[in-house]
């Protein structure tokens, strides 16, 4: 009989473990679901701002140190975050995200394919990770240096 | 002893989808494995970087190592654009780590690196191989560690 309740216990702390560990690790964000969700704001934002680097909730996914940069930067006729020029191609593109490299210092690199009609555009993302956050630390172009 | 076979079958055809992509991985990684090898040796010897050496050529693209060498000349930079640091020795040479590669696409790979002066696979360097015709050649080199805030060049 005790025996009996022994393997009770154990059996339902197994599926307790299951069920809550699953939640837990399914809660937790990835380096791809945060590029993917600022690229599904940024993009938007894009097109309706002038100057996106004033947006409020830019630091919430850009490191400060970008943002700065970014700001003091002369103006050139290409955009930082999808490093192209003027074009409304972006407007109705997939963002595609797959796999992803692991760096030293909880650096990931994100490579980030933009795909629509007759459209294709792919931007390599350097993403850090802070505690439990994700910035994007740096963006660059797929073309050769 | 159908159904034992029929698994068989299975699970052989399972494995033979995979083994052409864990080669061509295997390839990239072995790739920038080689020229790494190749620079830091050729350093070594010459107590210079060969980015002078046309044998370069047979590693990185074209446009990519003439304009390291154009850099070079205008000194541009105090550190070394390949190995992404102004300290070289034969412990570089001697910790050389690739990392696992991943597919951007058709024509683009990404291969961590990691060169240290100690024993640790702590890849800081980022190298984008391209491929094209079947051919591979390195087209960019970037730290993880430092932004990009290049400005766009034409």
């Amino acid at each position: 009989m005790r025996i009996r309740n022994v393997l009770i216990c154990v059996l339902t702390s197994m599926l307790c473990i299951g069920i809550f560990c699953t939640k837990a690790a399914d809660a937790a964000q990835t380096p791809q679901d945060f590029v993917k969700e600022f690229y599904d704001w940024y993009l938007i934002k894009h097109y309706e701002l002038d100057n996106v680097l004033t947006e409020e909730k830019l630091p919430e996914y850009v490191d400060e140190t970008l943002i700065a940069y970014l700001k003091q930067k002369e103006v050139t006729s290409l955009y930082y975050f999808t490093q192209m020029g003027e074009t409304m191609q972006f407007k109705d593109c997939r963002v595609l995200v797959n796999k992803i490299l692991t760096m030293s210092d909880d650096i990931y690199v994100v490579p980030v394919i933009f795909k629509g009609k007759n459209f294709y555009n792919v931007v390599i993302a350097y993403v850090k990770k802070s505690g439990s956050e994700f910035k994007i630390a740096s963006i660059s172009d797929a073309y050769p240096y | 002893m159908k159904k034992f076979l029929l698994i068989w079958f299975v699970v052989g055809i399972g494995l033979l989808q995979s083994c052409p992509q864990v080669a061509r991985a295997q390839d990239v990684e072995s790739f920038v494995q080689d020229f790494y090898k190749w620079y830091m040796k050729q350093s070594l010897l010459t107590d210079d970087r060969p980015v002078f050496d046309d044998a370069i050529f047979k590693y990185v693209c074209k446009c990519t190592a003439k304009r390291v060498r154009l850099d070079y000349k205008r000194v541009i930079s105090d550190s070394d654009y390949y190995i992404k640091g102004q300290d070289f020795g034969k412990e570089l040479l001697d910790n050389l780590m690739v990392g696992k590669s991943i597919d951007v696409d058709d024509s683009l790979s990404l291969v961590p690196v990691s060169i240290l002066f100690r024993k640790e696979y702590a890849p800081d360097i980022v190298v984008y191989v391209e491929k094209t015709k079947g051919r591979m050649c390195i087209s960019k080199i970037e730290s993880s560690l430092r932004p990009n805030f290049r400005a766009p060049v034409y």
